[in-house]
């Protein structure tokens, strides 16, 4: 079982890289800035891509 | 557009994730024959396509389209950014890159103390675990307007070219370029994670370029993995240079 979970959601830090872009998505979002949260969320994932390699 | 990205991601995804698993079926194959490590293999790969169209069928019947959308393109978020994460970490030397004659090797180690039915058990579980990854982005992939013919091609023809070449070399299948493909792969279900999260939240509006924003993102995430493995390689040897 903890292998499917592995497999799904990978470990701590990759969830929290994700989970953290789509909070700020969603508030973006919400707060009626949508072409902005399509402009920083990938910059988002990129600097979470780059904490997670260097960890 | 869509269907040629969707089956190119899952073909490429799902090549990986095969090499990986022929690699431990070769190796249960030396010790308990081709017949038998081939059955759990084929065993291995019918639960996978059962499960496939099992929670397929599940999820479309459950979620309204925001919901599917907004949940696969999260699945594939954390899919995406985790191989990406992988290739950049190994192309900058962080992280040794993944080395088939030494998973052979250790497969072999394994097994010289197991049973027949205990290695079957290897080629199954190896085939299994190998496969979730591609069972996760066939569904993803697939579901998004009704595109599974195309993912479920595109893992198919991976596993049909892998097994041919497998069978032909009867060694461990090394020169497969597997971090590029994992660079691209990433930045491939990234950048549809990314455009899905977002279209789930804010509708057709968020991209002004509606599916063309697709490879531009693609582009943008492995143009910054190459940017992120070269800035993480300097850092690392400016490190060493400065010494203890």
């Amino acid at each position: 079982m903890s292998a499917f979970l592995k497999v799904i959601v990978g470990d701590r830090g990759n969830l929290a890289v994700v989970a953290f872009a789509v909070a700020l998505a969603a508030a973006l979002v919400e707060a009626g800035f949508v072409t902005a949260a399509a402009l920083v969320v990938p910059l988002v994932l990129l600097a979470g891509v780059r904490w997670l390699a260097a960890r | 557009m869509a269907g040629w990205s969707i089956f190119l991601a899952t073909f490429l995804a799902a090549a990986v994730e095969w090499v990986e698993a022929f690699t431990i079926v070769l190796a249960v194959a030396l010790g308990i024959g081709w017949r038998a490590a081939g059955g759990a293999a084929l065993a291995a790969l019918a639960l996978l396509a059962a499960m496939t169209a099992a929670s397929g069928g599940l999820l479309a019947l459950w979620l309204d389209l925001a919901w599917l959308q907004g949940t696969i393109g999260v699945l594939l978020l954390l899919f995406g950014v985790r191989w990406l994460a992988k290739a950049v970490a190994r192309r900058a030397g962080l992280k040794a890159l993944h080395d088939e004659d030494a998973e052979f090797a250790e497969t072999r180690r394994l097994l010289a103390r197991s049973d027949r039915h205990a290695a079957w058990l290897v080629a199954f579980k190896g085939v299994l675990l190998e496969g979730l990854e591609v069972w996760l982005i066939v569904v993803a992939l697939g579901l998004q307007k009704g595109s599974t013919l195309a993912a479920a091609a595109g893992a198919l023809a991976a596993l049909v070219i892998v097994a041919a070449a497998g069978a032909f070399a009867r060694a461990p299948l090394r020169r497969v370029p597997e971090n590029a493909i994992k660079l691209a792969v990433g930045a491939m279900i990234t950048a549809f994670g990314t455009f899905w999260t977002l279209e789930a939240m804010g509708g057709a509006r968020t991209w002004p370029w509606g599916e063309w924003s697709l490879p531009a993102l693609a582009v943008f995430y492995i143009a910054g993995g190459l940017a992120l493995a070269q800035q993480l390689r300097r850092s690392r040897a400016a490190a060493s240079a400065a010494g203890p």
